[in-house]
């Protein structure tokens, strides 16, 4: 960006010896620059507006009272703000125990999907052995099936295994690799470490360290913002993940917080005996907003590194 | 014993690979040809999971007698007709603008980038139920829409427009892993091409189409092909709502949801092919060699 407006100002310089502008020409081109600025930051505001726009709304009609949300003269910002939405849906979700099995399962998917998709991409990248390439061009192969191409096998595979109804399959296939598009987040990985100088390796190797060392303890602290970068993803996506665990999980009590916020309506119905009568969208939208929240703040603690590593990942060749 | 170099090498390779060659054979390969063969079969206890080969009954009937599958099936890739060009340009022109901020820009790339992380399909779906997508529309569309329904092209274009309108709070929300790709692709553009272009007088618009756009074309075909594969593993999508109702819903007819499974997927392949093909004497690619 910086090069950008430096170029600018160099063509300006060139265009203006060259030319003889007048101060008036010269004036005009400024007007015109910053016209274009004033006008870019009012197109990126509208988009921010509605990009924020179900955020704000979420957490805006979760604090309404139920007066509140049918008088269409209260917009935005309630005047007498209500908990009681999160209350009840903190109760219905079992909040604290969906916490912790969500957390528990993406945090452990996240470490396994790290550390081992490292190292396979780091064999992708930088080991050369037979195969190499059509390993990978499987892995592209990969990433294109459907998951519900392979469901059911898998699904008498975690039957076969007695793993339905434990947490096995959202944490161990991590570990091979195969988390929430575990595909994608290796070819990241691989990318990154591509982009690296071979240098460092050659010196270590010369020194007499072993693969896995150069790996360890050279590569990897290297690998800074890919590690950022995958365990974020890999975080989230399994917080989110609607497929594995309605594939596994039947009991409701198992249930992670996304699949308790999907159920919602059934599980207030269970909670209050008989079919609630008071379906308020501030109930439901405050279990949405409960649902969002710890990985909202996982991301807003994370997003300056983050925003930061994805630039130095090389995402892009 | 002392192996050679390139031997151990070899080696090395092998085992540093090894978890995700062990997860492709059983997480991966044994499942896709298991339901393959299963496609073929039929169910016959489902209790100890006993089956016989039926051919391609199960085919038949997918094509013949369902009637949810190919509505549903032209039905979402209509929608992805319509969505697909749409994310691409609007994640393009949001990360062209991007990349031209200069302060601000990670205060901006973490808003856009939101929908990303705590946008799942059930988040989304309680939202657009709740009537956030609705608002949104009327709240900036509606002059738009009010002016255009009195004028006389009404009809012919009003309809395609609201059509896209009614999508836009879902399409804006899909394009966050886009957005990041362009970035990073408008960011390894290197500065000298467009240097070269403005001593000679190039004006911005002519550097986009001249630079800008053949250097990203490479990454606007990783985009289209990332906003297929989304599309067609997003549980809002009918076809993957159908499968997945049929194989582990109530009826449980594991044999014809592994065959739905492979018509889709067959599918999905041909269209990623298709882009990859049609796309290939477009697309630049600034390192080859060869």
């Amino acid at each position: 960006m910086k090069i950008n407006s430096e170029l600018r100002i160099n063509r300006f310089l060139i265009r203006n010896h060259i030319n003889q502008w007048s101060s008036w020409e010269r004036h005009a081109r400024a007007l015109q620059r910053r016209l274009g600025t004033i006008l870019r930051w009012l197109v990126l505001i509208d988009f921010v507006y509605v990009f924020l726009f179900p955020v704000i709304f979420m957490f805006t009609t979760s604090i309404k009272t139920v007066h509140e949300l049918n008088n269409p003269a209260v917009n935005w910002i309630s005047r007498s703000p209500t908990m009681q939405g999160y209350q009840l849906a903190f109760e219905v979700l079992n909040y604290f125990d969906g916490v912790r099995i969500s957390l528990l399962t993406s945090v452990l998917a996240a470490v396994g999907q790290t550390l081992v998709g490292a190292m396979v991409a780091y064999g992708f990248a930088r080991m050369r052995f037979p195969g190499r390439d059509l390993l990978f061009a499987l892995l592209l192969f990969t990433i294109v099936v459907p998951p519900q191409t392979i469901m059911v096998p898998q699904f008498m595979l975690y039957t076969n295994l007695k793993w339905t109804n434990t947490y096995l399959p959202l944490i161990l296939p991590p570990f091979l690799s195969y988390g929430v598009r575990g595909g994608i987040l290796l070819i990241v990985f691989r990318q990154f470490f591509r982009g690296l100088p071979y240098e460092l390796e050659d010196a270590a190797y010369v020194d007499g360290a072993g693969p896995f060392r150069v790996f360890w303890q050279i590569m990897l602290p290297l690998a800074q913002p890919a590690i950022l970068v995958v365990m974020l993803f890999s975080l989230v996506w399994t917080w989110n993940d609607n497929f594995t665990p309605w594939l596994v999980l039947r009991d409701n009590t198992l249930f992670t917080l996304t699949q308790r916020m999907e159920i919602f309506n059934s599980l207030l119905n269970n909670f209050s005996g008989s079919t609630y009568t008071n379906l308020e969208e501030n109930t439901f939208m405050a279990a949405v907003a409960l649902t969002v929240l710890p990985v909202l703040l996982i991301y807003l603690f994370a997003q300056r590194y983050f925003t930061q590593s994805i630039d130095r990942t090389g995402l892009v060749e | 014993m002392k192996l050679s170099l390139r031997k151990q090498q070899i080696l090395w390779g092998y085992i540093f690979v090894s978890p995700w060659i062990v997860g492709t054979v059983l997480l991966f390969a044994y499942p896709l040809m298991r339901s393959l063969l299963m496609s073929f079969q039929r169910v016959t206890g489902l209790v100890q999971l006993k089956s016989e080969w039926a051919g391609l009954v199960n085919y038949s009937e997918a094509f013949r007698e369902d009637v949810r599958l190919i509505p549903t099936l032209t039905e979402t890739l209509g929608d992805m007709a319509v969505d697909m060009p749409l994310i691409l340009v609007f994640s393009l022109i949001m990360a062209l603008l991007l990349s031209r901020v200069r302060r601000g820009q990670t205060a901006l790339r973490t808003i856009f980038f939101m929908p990303v992380v705590i946008g799942s399909a059930g988040v989304i779906q309680e939202l657009l139920r709740a009537g956030a997508g609705d608002e949104i529309m009327m709240s900036t569309m509606e002059p738009i829409l009010v002016s255009s329904a009195s004028s006389p092209i009404e009809g012919g274009i009003v309809t395609p427009i609201q059509a896209v309108l009614d999508r836009l709070t879902l399409i804006i929300w899909r394009t966050g892993v886009q957005i990041l790709l362009f970035v990073a692709g408008l960011n390894s553009i290197p500065p000298s091409l467009y240097e070269a272009a403005y001593v000679d007088g190039s004006t911005n618009w002519e550097a986009f189409w001249k630079i800008s756009l053949p250097m990203l074309s490479p990454v606007i075909l990783v985009a289209a092909i990332y906003t297929l594969v989304d599309s067609f593993t997003d549980p809002l999508n009918k076809v993957v709502d159908y499968i997945m109702d049929v194989s582990i819903g109530a009826s449980l007819r594991l044999d014809y949801g592994a065959a739905l499974g492979w018509i889709y997927f067959v599918l999905v392949f041909v269209l990623i092919v298709l882009l990859v093909r049609l796309s290939s004497g477009i697309i630049f690619y600034a390192g080859e060699r060869e």
